[in-house]
């Protein structure tokens, strides 16, 4: 019997259906840690003005409605924990076909670390399928991983233990990417940041070292995508108690390699705030403003999204948005994110 | 390139598309190329011997048909293949065994040299198609078929993809019918190709590898197992064997038919069996058939008297057990087949008359299933010799297996402490116990037809649940792990 139009008609109709199936039970049994601060995006009816990028300071560390509040800046928190410079290049680009901001500030946290696997399943799991994805796939992962990434239930189809009714629900965030947090736990303990209290020695600027060359290429790829899109680009380190052994290296050497970046943005012709260097400017208290030493605290969030914000509207084209109406719902989403930091100074982290 | 892998999934889908592209002529040289592709995965040495095989193969049965009238120099070739063949075995497989044991003799007779052991990779697959060789060589020395002038067609017997690293053991002459009839693309035999390929995945990677982990646990550490949880282990075992075995052969038949060439079924719902006989007959088919017509059949069979009958059963399975692997506990489970056969033929007339004398009813479910029963234990039994890592772990895990009599590990959650979780556990059951009906009912039907039989929605459903079965709930790709994704990094 040879191959019928019917034939090819059942080929086809039951693959739409197995691929509408798998599509849904990728969704219902994949890991979804990480995709509050990214998926919302997608479903953003206006165009953020300024996209944040970055590390787990920034995610913890930015708040797009607290910039609507104060400046009536329309903004998206697009860091992500553990996200490095790759992982940001790529989340950047991923963007760009959704939306056209202005400016993109993205922190340089992660100069001597990678993302591991976890964080770019993170990272790659969250984007819809397209080119940006299989390009990024094949940039940030090792080529017998791609399978995984490609097709995410093979990776994550042991899940299926672990599946509860909130795997079924959509992932939903009314803080545009942000959250916050008061404290750092470890195994349960608290982290002390009475100890942070004497102060920071900050190195002068002129201690530079070498900033390693996978995070170059990155600042370079993203300096050139944000050139093209005709992008104003600001790279920011935020304040951190760098100094001894750290879980990222030697606390000096990255306050070398963070003094080094301004080298870097002046031949790169980027602006760079190496907040370090502006801690009376800001005002910050290492103790109260910071939960461990480089996560910003409630507090510290408060006091780093007014700076940004205010340097953002000093230097760049971004207007205050506050008489739009169809920008309304960010004043309700504000008043929801207040009783949301309410509730986490008191207690809920 | 295991089979059981997505590898092998594209690299059949790349073998399909273009198959069926081709024109007839040129169909069996694409699957001869792909079939030496597949293989040179395994290495070029391991592709030589294969390539040396079949040159060495083919022109000696080339010869063996020339001199058909001349006995002398047929039965000088013949030896010199058989010699050819099972010296590659015996080199490659059996060299490190004779070794060994001929180095503990000499320590018995306190001789003081021992010899080395050789470092030689065994090549992929070299047990089922040296068999292949010698079916062919026996056949032509026969008769049975004229020697196969095409070298490439002959290659391809021997290299074929599907079959060449775990069988079935293909005879030539059915293969060639499959090859030289008018190959078109068939949608219903293409469909349950491929369905009975999935239901191989299914087998062996929802079930049998998770028994796998069971097993081990227990298997691997036997002295800290006892009475019910190792008996338990040997039955997770016997079962872990089968659809491992089925799993492999079942995506081998299925790709195969897709491919519209039908290779013969390997199983037969062997469990089933009633007697261990009625066993061997549904087991490995493909197997005992060959040890049949080319071991047991010239030894004389059962044409020679019950003593010499016993004899050459004994000696089939010995064989058998060493053919399984070189090491004495496979030995051990071949001679115990061989033992349980004739036993089962001595105390045959025994049992029919008790069964006459106490009017036993032979032909009732209760009869066969306790005949079933007592089958499935002997077979159970042996089993633990094929799979404990050497002879003396096979006689511990028996002694532990009777060291307890533990029967609460079946309430008390210890089950769930043999390496998988609960859940998974209670998984396996019940695709055990899908599986277990499945055989049943292929006993009386054919579930082929009786699928074909249903509506559109049910056969979808069917399959549907298959692949997304085998995609979700196949133990395999174990990388994910749920901690690693909680970010802790300060």
């Amino acid at each position: 019997m040879r191959i019928k139009i019917k034939h090819i008609m059942h080929i086809v109709a039951f693959a739409i259906i197995f691929f509408m199936i798998f599509n849904y039970a990728t969704f219902v049994i994949r890991d979804k840690s990480g995709a509050q601060s990214c998926v919302p995006f997608y479903d953003m009816d206006e165009d953020a003005d300024v996209l944040f990028l970055g590390t787990s300071v920034t995610f913890n560390g930015i708040s797009p409605l607290d910039l609507w509040n104060e400046y009536g800046m329309v903004s998206f928190n697009l860091a992500n924990e553990g996200h490095d410079l790759a992982n940001s290049y790529w989340a950047l680009k991923e963007a760009l076909n959704y939306q056209q901001p202005k400016v993109v500030v993205i922190d340089v946290s992660y100069l001597t670390v990678e993302s591991s696997e976890p964080r770019v399943h993170v990272l790659l799991d969250n984007m819809p399928f397209g080119l940006t994805k299989l390009q990024a796939i094949c940039d940030l992962t090792p080529k017998g991983q791609w399978r995984d990434y490609v097709f995410p239930l093979m990776f994550y189809h042991g899940n299926w233990e672990n599946v509860t009714t909130n795997n079924f629900q959509e992932v939903t965030s009314i803080n545009y990417g942000a959250t916050v947090a008061q404290y750092s736990k470890k195994d349960d303990v608290i982290f002390d940041t009475s100890v942070f209290a004497q102060g920071l020695t900050v190195l002068p600027e002129d201690d530079v070292c070498q900033i390693p060359e996978r995070a170059l290429t990155y600042i370079d790829k993203i300096t050139a995508l944000c050139k093209e899109n005709n992008i104003q680009l600001l790279f920011v380190n935020y304040p951190s108690y760098a100094t001894g052994e750290t879980n990222h290296g030697n606390g000096e050497e990255l306050q070398r390699m963070w003094n080094a970046f301004s080298l870097v943005a002046d031949e790169n012709d980027v602006d760079y705030l190496n907040c370090l260097h502006l801690i009376e400017d800001i005002g910050f208290d290492y103790q109260k403003d910071l939960r461990d030493w480089r996560h910003l605290s409630v507090y510290g969030n408060q006091k780093m999204t007014s700076y940004i914000g205010a340097y953002i509207m000093e230097h760049y084209d971004v207007s205050d948005r506050r008489g739009e109406e169809s920008l309304a719902h960010w004043n309700d989403d504000y008043v929801r994110w207040e009783q949301y930091r309410q509730r986490v100074l008191e207690g809920e982290n | 390139m295991s089979v059981v892998s997505l590898k092998f999934i594209v690299f059949f889908l790349g073998v399909f598309i273009f198959y069926y592209l081709m024109p007839q002529k040129a169909k069996p040289y694409w699957l001869l190329v792909m079939s030496y592709g597949f293989y040179s995965l395994f290495g070029i040495k391991n592709l030589l011997i294969l390539l040396a095989t079949t040159i060495v193969v083919y022109i000696g049965a080339c010869f063996i048909e020339k001199y058909q009238g001349n006995k002398k120099k047929k039965n000088i070739i013949l030896i010199l293949e058989l010699i050819f063949s099972i010296g590659l075995l015996v080199v490659f497989k059996y060299s490190n065994f004779i070794i060994e044991n001929v180095n503990t003799i000499a320590e018995k007779l306190h001789m003081s040299y021992q010899f080395n052991e050789v470092s030689l990779i065994l090549p992929a697959g070299i047990s089922f198609y040296v068999f292949s060789v010698i079916s062919y060589t026996i056949d032509v020395y026969r008769g049975t078929y004229a020697a196969e002038k095409n070298f490439f067609k002959f290659a391809l017997y021997i290299s074929y993809f599907p079959k060449v690293t775990s069988g079935p053991i293909e005879r030539f002459g059915d293969f060639k019918e499959q090859l030289e009839r008018k190959i078109t693309f068939d949608y219903e035999n293409v469909k349950d190709g491929f369905l009975l390929a999935a239901l191989g995945f299914a087998q062996k990677l929802i079930v049998a590898d998770r028994l796998g982990v069971m097993v081990s646990t227990v298997f691997g550490n036997y002295n800290q197992y006892s009475g019910f949880t190792v008996f338990l282990a040997s039955i997770m075992y016997t079962l872990q064997i089968y659809w491992d075995f089925t799993g492999y052969t079942n995506i081998a038949l299925g790709a195969s038919q897709m491919l519209g060439i039908k290779m013969k079924d390997n199983f037969r719902q062997p469990y089933l069996a009633v007697t261990i006989r009625d066993f061997w007959k549904r087991w490995h088919i493909s197997l005992t058939s060959w040890f049949g017509s080319y071991l047991y059949i010239p030894l004389g069979g059962n044409r020679k008297g019950k003593l010499r009958k016993y004899i050459n059963i004994m000696i089939v399975f010995g064989v058998s057990g060493l053919w399984h692997g070189a090491s004495w506990n496979f030995i051990i489970w071949g001679l115990l087949h061989g033992v349980y056969q004739v036993m089962e033929d001595v105390i045959a007339p025994a049992i029919n008359g008790i069964n006459k004398k106490l009017s036993v009813r032979t032909d009732t479910f209760s009869y066969r299933f306790g005949q079933r029963t007592v089958t499935f234990l002997l077979v159970n039994f042996a089993w633990i010799f094929f799979g404990a890592n050497g002879t003396r772990n096979a006689l511990g895990i028996i002694k532990q297996m009777f060291a307890e009599f533990n029967p609460w590990i079946f309430f008390d959650g210890s089950l769930y402490k043999l390496g998988i979780s609960q859940k998974q556990f209670s998984l396996t059951l019940f695709v055990i116990g899908i599986l277990i009906f499945i055989d049943i009912c292929r006993e009386k039907i054919s579930m082929r037809d009786w699928i074909r039989k249903q509506n559109l929605w049910f056969r979808w459903l069917l399959y549907l649940m298959l692949l997304f079965g085998v995609i979700i709930f196949g133990y395999y790709n174990n990388g994910y792990d749920a901690s690693s994704f909680i970010y802790n990094n300060f």
